[in-house]
């Protein structure tokens, strides 16, 4: 209990200082377009210059150690893992949280800034305990060699996820379901594709997922705010893995 | 047309692999690429309309599944249909000119100028019949044969207008560039097509791959 509280707040932390440096770059590239904010002191100017230099070593810091410790983890060499593995007897919470971050941030980048921006580590920490205790029976399936319809449970899986996602409160308006569904569907989408299909993940499946939940966002927005988000969502999930897999 | 569908021809099993996303952009890209070297043009494709058109189009040929099992070759042409109406609809291609097409005495002069009339449209086309073609190909043995109105270019400007407006008539559109008999009315619904009344019985390649 103690390490999951830890993870939690230091996800929240994360994306507090993340949410502060994307506020600090705006306001650089801001002044560098000559759009100054003259109310500011001279003094307060300084020292909000100052801690924006060290934030951003800290953060340049915090990131390269970060690569070089898990080289397979950057944006570049993000390599998924089936969405069942991260859920593997061995654990795998810090790796889905790390995974999912990226996938998302790629994802949300490619919708624009303000999709990005809604990306949040602390709702991938929240889910993950949430969905392993709610898809035990799936992931347990998933693991078996017998499992019949992967495609169905991986499904089940992704969208239990997906949901509890969307269901956090991201202080950002309703309209912004489908938005950062965009965000976090292809990176499960692509995670339970390589656990319907065994394959090794690829960049090009991430690439794929992207584009199909792109096509789909709509229709995901619409699964998670129904009376039975559950099923349409593990629908709208399967339907995709079908014409992926 | 020919150089794309055979090479689809080699895929295996091509009538389910082009309902999975990957494949079916894979040879829309491939045919753009043939299509757009040997007529002069380059095109660029918006991956994410593709993908759109490609969802929307698996979500229409679902709702009508159930008419694979009575006339096979008849599905395949309806599938074809609703893709090139799709195409048309979200029209994912943007076409530029590259400069004068390479010399090739073999080529097609009524191509070229059909392709300078609607380079997208002809691409759309393009891609729908060969991928009809080699389905028919691997499927029947030999691929449908080609109606001689498809080289006439007062057909694609009756194509270009009437889609422009309703884009569902391109289904019955390509029904015409395959020498078929097109329902004009109702062209998104596989009962209502003229060889919609096959029975069972008589397609039993098409019952077996149905039932997969």
């Amino acid at each position: 209990m103690p390490r999951e509280i830890s993870v939690g707040i230091s996800s929240q932390a994360r994306d507090r200082l993340r949410d502060l440096r994307d506020r600090v770059q705006a306001r650089r590239r801001a002044e560098e377009g000559g759009l100054r904010h003259a109310r500011l002191p001279p003094g307060v100017e300084g020292l909000i210059g100052h801690a924006a230099g060290m934030l951003d070593d800290t953060m340049i810091a915090a990131r390269s150690l970060s690569h070089s410790l898990f080289p397979e983890l950057s944006d570049e060499h993000l390599a998924m893992l089936p969405l069942d593995r991260y859920f593997g007897p061995e654990g795998g919470e810090r790796r889905f949280r790390h995974d999912m971050y990226r996938a998302a941030r790629i994802a949300g980048a490619r919708i624009g800034p303000e999709a990005a921006a809604l990306v949040r580590e602390g709702v991938l920490s929240d889910a993950y305990p949430d969905t392993r205790r709610r898809c035990a029976e799936s992931i347990a399936m998933l693991a078996s060699t017998a499992c019949e319809d992967r495609a169905g449970e991986a499904a089940r899986l992704a969208a239990a996820l997906l949901g509890t996602i969307l269901a956090a409160p991201a202080g950002a308006a309703r309209d912004a379901v489908g938005i950062r569904a965009g965000c976090y569907a292809p990176g499960l989408l692509a995670s339970a594709w390589s656990s319907v299909d065994g394959s090794a993940y690829e960049p090009q499946t991430l690439e794929l997922a992207m584009l199909a939940v792109g096509a789909r966002r709509e229709r995901l927005a619409a699964a998670a705010a129904s009376g039975d988000s559950a099923r349409d969502l593990a629908a709208a999930f399967r339907s995709m893995l079908l014409h992926l897999v | 047309m020919h150089d794309f569908a055979a090479a689809l021809s080699s895929t295996p099993d091509l009538a389910h692999g082009m309902r999975k996303l990957g494949r079916f952009r894979a040879a829309f890209e491939d045919d753009a690429r043939r299509l757009g070297a040997r007529h002069g043009w380059r095109y660029d494709i918006d991956e994410q309309a593709l993908a759109r058109m490609f969802f929307d189009w698996i979500d229409a040929i679902g709702g009508e599944a159930d008419g694979a099992r009575a006339n096979r070759a008849g599905f395949t042409l309806f599938c074809g249909g609703l893709a090139l109406a799709g195409l048309v609809r979200d029209a994912p291609a943007r076409a530029h000119r590259t400069g004068a097409p390479a010399p090739d005495p073999g080529r097609e002069i009524a191509a070229d100028r059909i392709a300078r009339f609607w380079p997208e449209g002809f691409l759309y086309v393009d891609f729908c019949i060969g991928v009809v073609s080699a389905v028919f190909e691997q499927e029947f043995g030999a691929p449908p044969p080609l109606d001689p109105c498809l080289d006439d270019l007062r057909t694609w400007w009756s194509f270009r207008e009437n889609v422009t407006e309703d884009p569902a008539l391109a289904a019955g559109f390509l029904d015409r560039f395959f020498g078929r008999e097109p329902d004009w009315t109702f062209p998104g619904r596989l009962a209502m097509r003229p060889d919609a009344a096959i029975e069972g019985g008589r397609d039993t390649a098409g019952k077996a791959i149905a039932d997969d």
